[in-house]
């Protein structure tokens, strides 16, 4: 009887229950003027932002409305990776080359991979600059790199 | 029921013989040591319950194993070491674990009941600190799918990882005749080694302590021998 009870109140719990999406994390600031103020103000929201990794058929932003960032998840098998990020109709070409390296998190949650930014190349339709703010893509880092665009005609 | 088992040893002992050899006085055999002498024997215990603990735990799939030495000092205080040695291959979570390791726990126990040279008896607690070395494998890791691509697996082989850890056990011990003793062990059990090195990957299984966790408990049934 004993060990029965032994058997039913001893076995590891076998749920996760962590978060294990790993993700390249993209904010946004966007310097812009209005007419009453000399001076430049600061949006950190895109009013709409359609983002589609370059070599996959599905989009992971489609228009989507008042976001603060964006999680750009990157390849694993390979260290580069590519999106394409379209803003008021303006396309521009982020890519991301970056080393991979395995993190054990538990039997239950398995593992993820974390990434280390080497480097952001971009293309300069609506993006003037990127800055890498943290180069380190894990789980709890919530701010990589920003995406910078000065707009002093608020278009 | 180990705990009636072990009353009812007690309960059945019989009449001692005592001899007298060379001014030393022995009991069944046994060494009564004066009682002003600091070292009054010592007592190798191998436990019984452990064993079919941790394969009842693991539905057959964990063993493990453990014997303890303890001196007896001044009837009171019991300095002890245990050693022990498990191994096991398990699948969690579509993971397959196999490991094996040792430990060894060194502490001190104090006899709680009435002094004398002659009661061999002892209710006893103390503490523990214990550390393990072990060996692992564990294959077949859950890579989450993504955006980019399906879910998948990784490997994580020839893993090493050493676990310290400290207990708190209460019990008892019981001369049942002839130098043969009888005692249980429960243990309160705390991970010292909780926060992973650097990219260690933590060992689902700690030889001596039980599933990784923060805290444990466990339980011992001895049999041993007096010298």
């Amino acid at each position: 009887m004993l060990v029965g009870l032994l058997c039913i109140s001893c076995q590891p719990d076998t749920v996760c229950h962590e978060t294990r999406k790993v993700a390249m994390h993209c904010h946004f600031r966007e310097y812009y003027r209005v007419p009453s103020n000399v001076q430049l103000n600061v949006r950190t929201e895109w009013d709409s932002i359609t983002v589609q990794g370059i070599g996959s058929d599905s989009v992971l932003y489609n228009n989507t409305k008042q976001v603060s960032y964006i999680a750009l998840p990157l390849k694993d098998s390979i260290d580069t990776c590519a999106y394409v990020l379209t803003y008021h109709q303006k396309k521009d070409t982020l890519t991301a080359i970056y080393t991979n390296q395995q993190k054990f998190l538990s039997i239950e949650c398995g593992c993820v991979y974390n990434h280390k930014i080497m480097q952001i190349n971009h293309t300069r339709n609506w993006i003037d600059t990127v800055l890498i703010v943290n180069d380190a893509v894990m789980l709890d880092i919530d701010k990589n790199i920003v995406l910078q665009r000065t707009n002093p005609d608020n278009e | 029921m180990l705990l009636l088992l072990t009353l009812t040893a007690n309960a059945t002992k019989h009449m001692p013989d005592t001899v007298y050899h060379h001014n030393r006085m022995y009991i069944d055999g046994l060494r009564i040591y004066s009682d002003s002498a600091i070292y009054q024997g010592l007592n190798l215990k191998i436990d019984m319950f452990m064993p079919v603990l941790e394969v009842a735990r693991s539905k057959g799939k964990l063993q493990a194993y453990e014997v303890a030495l303890n001196l007896r000092l001044k009837q009171r205080y019991y300095p002890t070491i245990e050693l022990g040695y498990a191994f096991g291959q398990t699948n969690v979570s579509d993971t397959y674990w196999k490991g094996q390791g040792g430990f060894v726990k060194l502490g001190l126990d104090v006899n709680g009941l009435r002094k004398h040279v002659e009661a061999l008896d002892a209710l006893l607690v103390g503490i523990r600190v214990g550390g393990a070395y072990e060996k692992y494998d564990l294959t077949g890791v859950r890579v989450a799918g993504s955006y980019w691509q399906p879910a998948s697996s990784c490997d994580f082989t020839n893993q090493y990882s050493f676990n310290c850890w400290g207990e708190v056990v209460a019990g008892c011990q019981v001369h049942v005749c002839s130098g043969l003793m009888m005692g249980w062990y429960f243990r309160l059990k705390v991970l010292f080694t909780r926060n992973l090195k650097g990219e260690e990957v933590a060992p689902y299984y700690i030889p001596g302590f039980g599933y990784r966790d923060n805290t444990n408990w466990g339980f011992n049934y001895y049999i041993g021998w007096k010298f």
